[in-house]
């Protein structure tokens, strides 16, 4: 299973493939698990967890809109500490790197949990700033480069482990915001989250999600996921795990000629549980009808001028 | 109630087409030939469809469909679905012979107690074929079932019941069959408390009535609910219903709970 030219170290960490498993599409592997080994897969960024059990938002939590989906799941979780006890040993038993995914409500909680997942076997951080769906714990810190700064310097203080932070789309210039995180230490930077949006049921008149709004995730939104890994890499050096409506193994490839240097692929996984196999065989054959030598060589091939750092992570 | 286990397999699989034949008002019932899924099915869970090619990414999302009969010894399940949108109508037009790309069994199921000897099923309009499996699984129970619909025309199957020898007392809206009124209505004039268990599957409203009569009976109830879902497996926590012990994933912690346990005035 294991191919040299699918691998990628990215911000510290080895994948045996680019395909990383989006956080909240994948609970924290066992559901996905049922199906059969997770072979396809090179790293699983786990369900949002906050410093204190929330049990998120009220019901309707999702909604299917044309090529997508909204969700207002509203960072249910245990709690760090209840994750840390009860998820983390089956969790950390998959055999493949598995990432946190943090939000706090306040810049000290980011760093609190950072520092509570030190030596629990994550191999990694992903900081959420973006989540579009509660009021603290997310978007508030995304949209404003000097709160995101202060919550990447927070977790950076905390923990030795690799930290990634998450990008909202929801913002003018997303360019400021990953120079913020690149600023305060960051070694890698996720993008993109949904994006924020709504459905209305025409025959009740209401909006359909509990929440009013929600995030847009699926193809709908690849356009403007590539478009901005596209400008965020000509603009930092640290690694990027390209997502957003990724489907199919050209969606991924594309993803990677944009820039990232991993990608991960979070709604499609519901519209096809089989999808990290195909992906990492589509790009396998890709790697080796056009003559590249590893996936690495891909990144950000696109840029032809040759702006951007083109190290392929 | 227990979820559906951790170590119970999930099939992805494309199934063939053995028939999708009309039997009422944009209600179709569909048999999938799909051995591994078949053989681990179980009354009162469902199966995962994509409606579409897998390529197409509209629509993107799968549809829950509940399993309405099982042929463990052809390897074929029953679906029955009425036309409700586009995934559903997608489906109305699938030929004898395609294939679907479908996953499953998914959810928790019916599970009876042993002492549950004499059951009551109560159904409202496309929540019956889930209680139709329940019912053929188990011969070895005494079954009445309390099937409304808002007219004759969309009351089927009837012809299936009379097969496993099941009595069918039946609510119309219109009064075009049987009692006029709502099932719940029937439920509390003929049912008595001579029963043990009623399971049941159904819009919200009914499920709701039915369970405060369940209440005040003193009575257990098993009731299927349905919800909005994304992932289908318990991951994405989208379906999640109010209960007792907090919110719960209709799709593999359910879709069938203890009446008792879900908070109906949500």
């Amino acid at each position: 299973m294991n191919n040299p030219k699918l691998q990628v170290d990215f911000a510290g960490i080895s994948l045996r493939t680019p395909l990383v498993a989006a956080s909240g599409t994948f609970g924290f592997g066992r559901e996905y698990s049922r199906f059969g080994p997770l072979d396809d897969w090179g790293a699983i960024v786990g369900k949002g967890l906050t410093l204190r059990p929330s049990q998120g938002n009220p019901p309707p939590r999702v909604t299917e809109t044309p090529a997508g989906m909204l969700n207002s799941i509203g960072l249910q979780n245990p709690g760090v500490e209840a994750f840390l006890r009860d998820e983390m040993p089956d969790f950390a038993s998959l055999g493949l790197p598995v990432l946190a995914n943090i939000s706090g409500h306040t810049v000290e909680e980011y760093g609190e949990i950072a520092a509570k997942l030190e030596g629990s076997g994550i191999a990694g951080i992903e900081v959420n700033v973006s989540c579009p769906n509660v009021k603290a714990g997310g978007i508030v810190f995304g949209t404003d480069p000097k709160a995101l700064a202060a919550v990447t310097r927070a977790v950076r203080r905390r923990t030795g482990l690799p930290v990634i932070v998450k990008l909202s789309p929801n913002v003018t210039d997303v360019v400021a915001l990953a120079q913020a995180a690149e600023g305060e230490g960051a070694d890698g930077l996720s993008m993109i989250n949904t994006l924020l949006g709504m459905a209305i049921d025409i025959h009740t008149r209401r909006p359909i999600l509990a929440n009013t709004f929600g995030g847009l995730s699926g193809p709908a939104i690849k356009p403007v996921a590539l478009r901005m890994i596209w400008q965020v890499y000509r603009a930092v050096k640290i690694p990027i795990l390209g997502m957003g409506g990724i489907t199919c193994a050209a969606d991924a490839i594309e993803f990677l000629l944009a820039g990232a240097s991993a990608v991960a692929v979070g709604t499609g996984i519901f519209h096809n549980p089989g999808i990290a196999k195909e992906i990492r065989e589509g790009i396998q054959q890709y790697i080796v009808e056009k003559g590249f030598a590893s996936v690495t060589q891909l990144v950000g091939a696109a840029h032809q001028d040759g702006e951007g750092k083109g190290c392929g992570g | 109630m227990r979820a559906q286990q951790d170590h119970e397999r999930l099939y992805q699989t494309m199934a063939i087409i053995v028939a999708n034949i009309p039997i009422g008002p944009g209600t179709y019932r569909l048999t999938l030939l799909a051995p591994e899924i078949t053989a681990a099915a179980r009354p009162g869970q469902f199966v995962e469809i994509l409606p579409g090619a897998k390529a197409a990414m509209d629509p993107l999302l799968r549809r829950p469909i509940s399993i309405c009969a099982i042929d463990k010894e052809n390897g074929r399940i029953d679906l029955v679905y009425r036309e409700v949108g586009r995934g559903t109508r997608m489906l109305g037009e699938k030929q004898t012979g395609e294939k679907l790309d479908v996953f499953g069994p998914v959810g928790n199921g019916f599970v009876l107690p042993d002492e549950a000897r004499k059951i009551l099923l109560v159904a409202g309009g496309i929540g019956m074929p889930p209680l139709y499996a329940l019912a053929q699984s188990h011969p070895e129970r005494e079954f009445v079932l309390y099937y409304g619909a808002r007219n004759q025309q969309e009351l089927i199957m009837l012809e299936d019941w009379a097969l496993l020898k099941i009595p069918v007392k039946i609510a119309t809206d219109d009064g075009s069959s049987g009692f006029k009124g709502r099932v719940t209505d029937l439920f509390l004039k003929e049912a008595g408390t001579a029963y043990h268990l009623c399971c049941a599957c159904g819009p919200r409203p009914m499920l709701t009535a039915l369970a405060g009569i369940l209440q005040q009976q003193g009575k257990k109830g098993l009731f299927s609910l349905e919800a909005r879902m994304a992932c289908g497996v318990g991951a994405c926590l989208g379906c999640v219903c109010s209960t007792k012990h907090g919110y719960q994933r209709v799709c593999v912690d359910g879709p069938v709970f203890p009446a008792e346990e879900v908070i109906w005035d949500e």
